[in-house]
């Protein structure tokens, strides 16, 4: 068998052969067929092969029947064989139906959480935390400076406990230290207070120097 | 055959699944009757042995199980072929060790139709049966779709999931091999 060089009618074939060419269409290709011999032999294969595939094997319809509507009730719970405007309400129930149950269960927790800490044995310190409502009016904790957990290590003596201050009776001042935290008021003042003993030793004292840092501590 | 046309009275197959799925169980028998022999001489003709009303009924139920997921955009029939290729080629691959294709001389022989022994006792018709045979699944089922169903390009494409110019290149090479095994 040869072929015919036009692909086109040959590709045409089959739907003629099963008549689903429209009227212009149909027309042409019989022409063709008419005077092609390679189309007019392969048209006629193809209505023996047609034909010799054609029986088929016996099928029950009636009984597919039954199992195809027999199904759509063993699934009538599965959503999508069941028609789209008869699955919307049933969805929707459910949502509603869960939203509730949510509801409930938050509920619940709420009351249980209520209960326990009004039960709560009394030395126990009860913290409830309340958010603010309003949080942009809300200041800033006034202690809302949080000291660091070790001091640095050139300030190590503000850890130390400070001793007790001991206070001159006769000036008013209080000796928390040595004379190098006095300032230069202090400083004056401790030496008026000198000078305005009355009991002076014989012995004259070791005079006195002293220097003014420039922290205005002395030295 | 041609694709099963519904006179001016009798309803689309569109028509058909909306009366399905408003629960009209009439309409499941009248659309399993019009495919359902297509269906079986499509599943047979991959050949599929002495199951062929069971495969036939699985695709429909498949489908009928799962209309709403039918675009629309492809035929029914379409959609049905294509549920029945995968059935047929998924229990090909359950069969380890057995014969997933029996020829179609097997399956002519093994039944008891009285229009398939006339066919049988046809000589020509049993070499073009076996000419068949000797094409590649995919050059099979395409030849099968294109002459016995009627079904275009693509509509063949759909089907065998692939594309209208390769469904056109398998039904051309099916072509020339019963030819050369005809001229054989």
């Amino acid at each position: 068998m040869t072929d015919c060089p036009r692909g086109d009618m040959r590709d045409l074939l089959p739907d003629l052969l099963h008549e689903q060419l429209d009227a212009a269409t149909r027309a042409e290709v019989a022409r063709h067929v008419a005077s092609c011999a390679a189309c007019a032999e392969e048209l006629e294969l193809l209505r023996s092969m047609r034909r010799a595939l054609s029986p088929a094997p016996h099928v029950d319809v009636g009984r597919i029947a039954e199992a195809v509507v027999a199904s759509r009730g063993a699934t009538s719970d599965a959503p999508d064989v069941r028609p789209l405007h008869s699955q919307q309400a049933p969805r929707v129930g459910r949502r509603i139906a869960w939203r509730i149950a949510a509801a409930f269960v938050v509920a619940a927790l709420a009351l249980g959480t209520w209960f326990a800490a009004q039960h709560r044995p009394s030395d126990t310190p009860v913290t409830v935390a309340t958010a603010p409502t309003h949080l942009d009016s809300v200041p800033p904790a006034p202690h809302a400076t949080v000291a660091p957990l070790t001091a640095p290590s050139h300030s190590s003596a503000a850890v130390k406990t400070p001793a007790a201050p001991k206070m001159l009776a006769s000036t008013g001042l209080v000796m928390d230290g040595g004379v190098k935290d006095l300032s230069d008021g202090d400083v004056r003042l401790l030496l008026q207070s000198l000078d305005s003993l009355s009991a002076i030793p014989d012995a004259d004292p070791t005079p006195m120097s002293y220097q003014i840092g420039d922290d205005g501590g002395a030295r | 055959m041609t694709e099963p046309k519904p006179t001016a009275d009798e309803p689309t197959d569109g028509a058909l699944i909306a009366r399905w799925q408003s629960g009209d169980e009439r309409a499941a028998t009248l659309l399993v009757e019009r495919h359902a022999t297509p269906l079986a001489r499509f599943v047979a003709g991959l050949g599929e042995r002495g199951e062929v009303e069971e495969v036939v009924q699985d695709t429909f139920v498949r489908a009928f199980a799962s209309l709403d997921g039918f675009r629309g955009d492809s035929s029914l029939r379409t959609w049905l072929f294509t549920i029945a290729r995968n059935l047929v080629r998924d229990r090909a691959r359950g069969r380890k060790g057995a014969r997933d294709v029996v020829s179609i001389e097997e399956w002519h022989a093994a039944t008891e139709h009285d229009a398939l022994d006339a066919a049988v006792a046809d000589e020509t018709e049993a070499q073009m049966r076996r000419a068949v045979e000797t094409l590649t699944p995919m050059q099979r089922e395409v030849f099968t779709l294109r002459v016995t169903e009627g079904m275009s390009y693509k509509e063949i494409a759909a089907v065998v999931s692939s594309t209208e110019g390769a469904a056109r290149v398998h039904y051309h090479n099916a072509m020339r091999a019963i030819k050369e095994f005809l001229d054989d």
